[in-house]
């Protein structure tokens, strides 16, 4: 309560109301993360106190959740490489007129995450982390078999997704390898050392691509009608189981120190189309499916501070800087910070707490406003989208080439858009792509090359059984319902 | 009446393509360190997957064509865009980020949507210039300021 | 001299132009100065860098502004290309280097780095240390070594946050002549958390990554890889000190120019990179990173740089 008393000093809840905004700015450009934003206030901040500068960082970090989903539902350009499974069915919400309700729901689920998240760690941080440090390279590895079992599962047509998947994995091994430092595919070109940023084909493939193919018949397009512009009771039904399962797959996620808020929305999306009672709803416009990864992503922002304040670890790239930053204050996160910085970290817990009401109220308002933006026609709409496209994807690394790949990937994106081929699978293997290949040389180095270890480890065996099982069940499901049409 | 979908089958080529020059690619690299895979394994593996799935998928593209009409709309247009948007990042270095991205946007405008001129004008020149101010006057991005911006 | 106090002035920094002017040496920036930053915004070479622009802003050592720029890939290469591409001669510029970038075209031949600039000026060295966790059976690097040399080769797994701690790796195995067997992780936070969970034996790292589990006693600090113990861990030995044969092992930080700028312009950087490095708040950075002082300049740090590039490829097992 002591900690509620400081975060509630008005200079702090200045900072939290300041933090959020300009997260929620942050968010909405493509190609500028919180991270980012973060170091460049840095310097600004050096003359605060950390508890607010905390505050205010901490702020950025969750607000950017709530931001990147305004571009991905409104125009399909993700803001933050988080928001990416939201651009899939929240655009086309916004195509057929319910915008209003998609950002409405993807607000009331990130609150409702984003609190859920904030009382976990209020409560269960320093167990929690110590239960993430039984994950090992064999862990993760297997961890990322069960994402890969989900990668034919996104898309309409299995054998297209899964080509489009593994080609997504293949693009994740282009640039240096992080195990011994070869040069992989790299063409002779430095700017390939680091491989192709998730960012830049995100934006690409969904953003430029989605223009590509709309702004054939953008003057024929009629301009959707603006409907409820809150979510219905309907809706509400919908999304709550969602938004419950979305809080915990992604609170959890989030905690691993090697995975972040991206991967915690995709498994989040992969579940609930898993759990749906009519999957074929899925890409066509499901609120499941705004609701379950918007829940699983701010959760996740929460869950990446576990790691980062009990273990001093960070969660992520956005942690990292926070982290830094911290140490820069002063202040160094440990095992012993929930002691001996016990102020700090309940001031940053109550903050948290006050920062997703501010965004909650900020964004219902926000969600009905931004839905008339569609009422402007296509038209007019799609040139500017391709000019913030541009701007956002060169600032990412400040690189003319990354635009070079915008255009090369706008194009692949309008192809496979034209003949239904689905996109998500490709960022899909480029982000599980590292993570699997690290996870796997890891746990062979550590057993001298023998597989076993895969299967020796309870935790490791278990989450392949899981992966297993997700393959077989829809298999034999399949095989069950052939048998008597076969038998006619 | 199904007709084969040229589409998926020019997709299915270009990703086994891309599967072909992973393969050769991987057979630079070291397969092995010692026990471990090496950085030329996996990148192996996936081409060697990607080749295949690619044939399975052109397969049935050719035995199962698809029972929806070919992906609809003109491609004239998707295509002046795309030109205009390479024309744009062309111009980024050349002169500058400004009268690049203003020039795409009137051309997409005038040209591609046959807006009046003065409206296309006003709303490129908003356009560019909010976004010089978000990302070059707030955030610092170094954006090209080419010949005429110093 | 002129047209360098106009534009100073101009920009409204007449005052602060004139200690400059004092110290006239030849040569002054003639417009803002562009400090590229060859990595990616937030990480450890971002932050030393923006802590320098700041340091350069708040004491007034240049008369113009200091604008961080970053050009993140390749391991620096892509930042150095940028500088040799479009600023080659341009005394403005200033450039942050460290011994990632040294390392690049080492592993990546195709990639040039070091040679395309001017090294001005080193302004701090990086340290390691071995780390077991704290429930380890060996209290001390000399008991650990003599468990590594009687255990089978590559038994004892190490953890490895990137290519420097590789090297440091190799160092120790080699010091105490026994196979170790590395397990390599994206960051040192990553390798902490492997030591964490005993999944690896042991790490060996920067402090700073490992302070706030040193200070809770989850992990014990066994061996230090320089001459002198840290004043803030005054019982951790080094490794000399217990016998270990270790040669030092430290990871250098500096600045560069553009390789075409000349004579009067260098020394103009290095008589800043002088002042920075005297700086307080310079010296709390360093002590705040648990890292070590190491001002070097001119031809003394040429000469480092040589010295260290031989030590990486034979360590790296990379001749030239």
């Amino acid at each position: 309560m002591a900690g509620f008393a400081a975060a509630l000093t008005p200079g702090h809840v200045a900072m939290c109301f300041l933090g959020v905004l300009l997260g929620q700015v942050v968010g909405v450009l493509p190609g500028i993360g919180p991270s980012a934003a973060i170091a460049l206030l840095l310097p600004i901040t050096f003359g605060l106190e950390p508890t607010a500068a905390l505050i205010l960082f901490a702020g950025i970090y969750y607000g950017s959740q709530y931001g990147g989903t305004l571009t991905s539902v409104l125009i399909s350009v993700p803001g933050e490489s988080s928001t990416v499974m939201t651009s899939i069915d929240g655009y086309q919400m916004a195509l057929q007129g319910r915008a209003g309700a998609a950002l409405g729901i993807a607000a009331i689920g990130s609150f409702i995450a984003g609190t859920l998240g904030t009382i976990g760690l209020m409560l269960i941080a320093p167990p929690l982390a110590k239960m993430a440090l039984a994950f090992g390279p064999p862990e993760y590895f297997s961890l990322v078999v069960l994402g890969l079992v989900a990668l034919a599962a996104v898309g309409s047509s299995v054998l297209k997704g899964l080509v489009a998947g593994v080609a997504g994995l293949a693009l994740g091994t282009m640039g240096i390898d992080p195990q011994v430092g070869t040069a992989r595919y790299d063409f002779g070109q430095i700017w390939l050392l680091d491989g192709i940023e998730f960012i830049v084909l995100t934006v690409a493939l969904f953003g430029l691509g989605e223009v590509l193919s709309g702004c054939a018949d953008a003057a024929a397009r009629p301009v959707a009608k603006v409907k409820d512009v809150l979510p219905t009771r309907e809706d509400w039904q919908r999304s709550k189981w969602p938004i419950a399962r979305g809080s915990v797959i992604g609170f959890v996620i989030g905690v691993l120190p090697a995975t972040g808020a991206t991967i915690a929305s995709f498994v989040a999306y992969i579940v609930e189309k898993k759990l749906a009672r009519d999957p074929s709803r899925f890409g066509k416009g499901a609120i499941e499916g705004v609701a379950g990864p918007e829940a699983s992503n701010n959760a996740a922002a929460s869950g990446a501070l576990v790691p980062m304040l009990s273990l001093g670890v960070p969660g992520s790239g956005t942690t990292a800087v926070i982290l830094g930053a911290l140490i820069m204050f002063g202040v160094r996160p440990g095992p012993e910070m929930f002691t001996t910085n016990a102020s700090l970290v309940w001031a940053l817990i109550a903050s948290m707490l006050i920062g997703n009401l501010i965004l909650l109220v900020m964004n219902l308002p926000l969600a009905g406003l931004f839905a008339r933006l569609l009422s402007v026609p296509y038209s007019w709409l799609y040139p500017p989208i391709i000019a913030l496209c541009i701007a956002g994807v060169y600032s990412q690394a400040n690189s003319i080439e990354d635009c070079w790949l915008l255009v090369g990937f706008g194009l692949v994106g309008w192809m496979m858009r034209r003949h239904d081929w689905p996109m998500a699978p490709m960022v899909l293997g480029l982000v599980l792509s590292p993570l699997f290949e690290t996870a796997m040389r890891q746990s062979l180095t550590l057993s001298l090359g023998d597989p076993a270890i895969f299967v020796a480890r309870p935790l490791s065996a278990g989450l392949l059984a899981c992966a297993a099982l997700a393959l077989l069940v829809p298999l034999a499901a399949l095989a069950w319902q052939r048998r008597p049409s076969s038998v006619r | 009446m199904r007709r084969v979908s040229w589409g998926d089958l020019g997709l299915s080529a270009g990703f086994a393509a891309m599967g072909l020059v992973w393969i050769a690619g991987a057979r630079e690299m070291p397969m092995w360190e010692r026990e471990t895979p090496g950085p030329g394994w996996l990148p192996l593996a996936f081409g060697v997957l990607l080749v295949g799935l690619s044939a399975a998928a052109a397969l049935q593209a050719l035995i199962w064509p698809a029972a929806a009409p070919e992906g609809g709309g003109s491609v004239r247009k998707p295509l002046l865009v795309l030109g205009a948007t390479l024309a744009a990042v062309l111009g980024l270095e050349l002169i500058g980020f400004l009268p690049a991205v203003f020039l795409m946007l009137l051309v997409l405008f005038v040209l591609a949507e046959r807006k009046a001129l003065l409206p296309s004008l006003l709303a490129a020149l908003g356009v560019s210039a909010a976004l010089h101010l978000i990302f070059v006057t707030w955030l610092g991005v170094p954006l090209p300021a080419g010949p005429f911006g110093g | 001299m002129q047209p360098t106090r106009r534009s100073a002035l101009a920009l409204g920094l007449g005052t602060l132009a004139l200690p400059g002017l004092a110290r006239a040496q030849g040569w002054q920036p003639t417009r803002d100065v562009e400090f590229v930053i060859p990595f990616g915004v937030g990480g450890g070479a971002d932050l030393m860098a923006r802590v320098i622009q700041k340091i350069i802003t708040d004491e007034r050592l240049v008369p113009v502004a200091v604008n961080p720029v970053n050009r993140p890939g390749g391991g620096g290469a892509v930042g150095m290309a940028y500088v040799a591409a479009s600023r080659r001669t341009d005394p403005n510029t200033i450039v942050a280097i460290n011994g990632t970038t040294q390392i690049t075209p080492i592993m990546v031949p195709n990639a040039r780095t070091l040679t395309l600039v001017r090294p001005i000026a080193n302004v701090m060295l990086d340290d390691f240390l071995l780390f077991v966790r704290a429930d380890s059976p060996h209290q001390t690097a000399a008991a650990f070594a003599a468990a590594a040399k009687a255990a089978p080769a590559r038994s004892v797994n190490f953890g490895t946050g990137g290519t420097t701690d590789q090297m440091a790796v190799t160092v120790f195995g080699r010091a105490i002549g026994a196979e170790l067997n590395m397990v390599n992780f994206n960051s040192g936070g990553e390798a902490l958390t492997a030591l964490l969970g005993g999944h690896v034996q042991a790490v060996i790292g920067n402090p700073l990554e490992f302070m706030g589990q040193l200070q809770a006693r989850a992990v014990r600090a066994i061996g230090v890889f320089r001459d002198t113990r840290f004043a803030d861990l005054p019982d951790v030995p080094t490794m000399k000190e217990q016998g270990i044969a270790a040669e030092n092992f430290q990871m250098w930080r500096g600045i560069a120019v553009p390789g075409g700028v000349n004579d009067a312009a260098a020394a103009y950087w290095t008589e800043v990179m002088r002042k920075v490095v005297a700086t307080e708040a310079w010296k709390r950075y360093l002590k705040e990173n648990v890292a070590s002082e190491a001002p070097m300049f001119g031809a003394e740090f040429t000469a480092f740089l040589e010295r260290q590039e031989k030590l990486y490829r034979e360590l790296l097992g990379r001749p030239a």
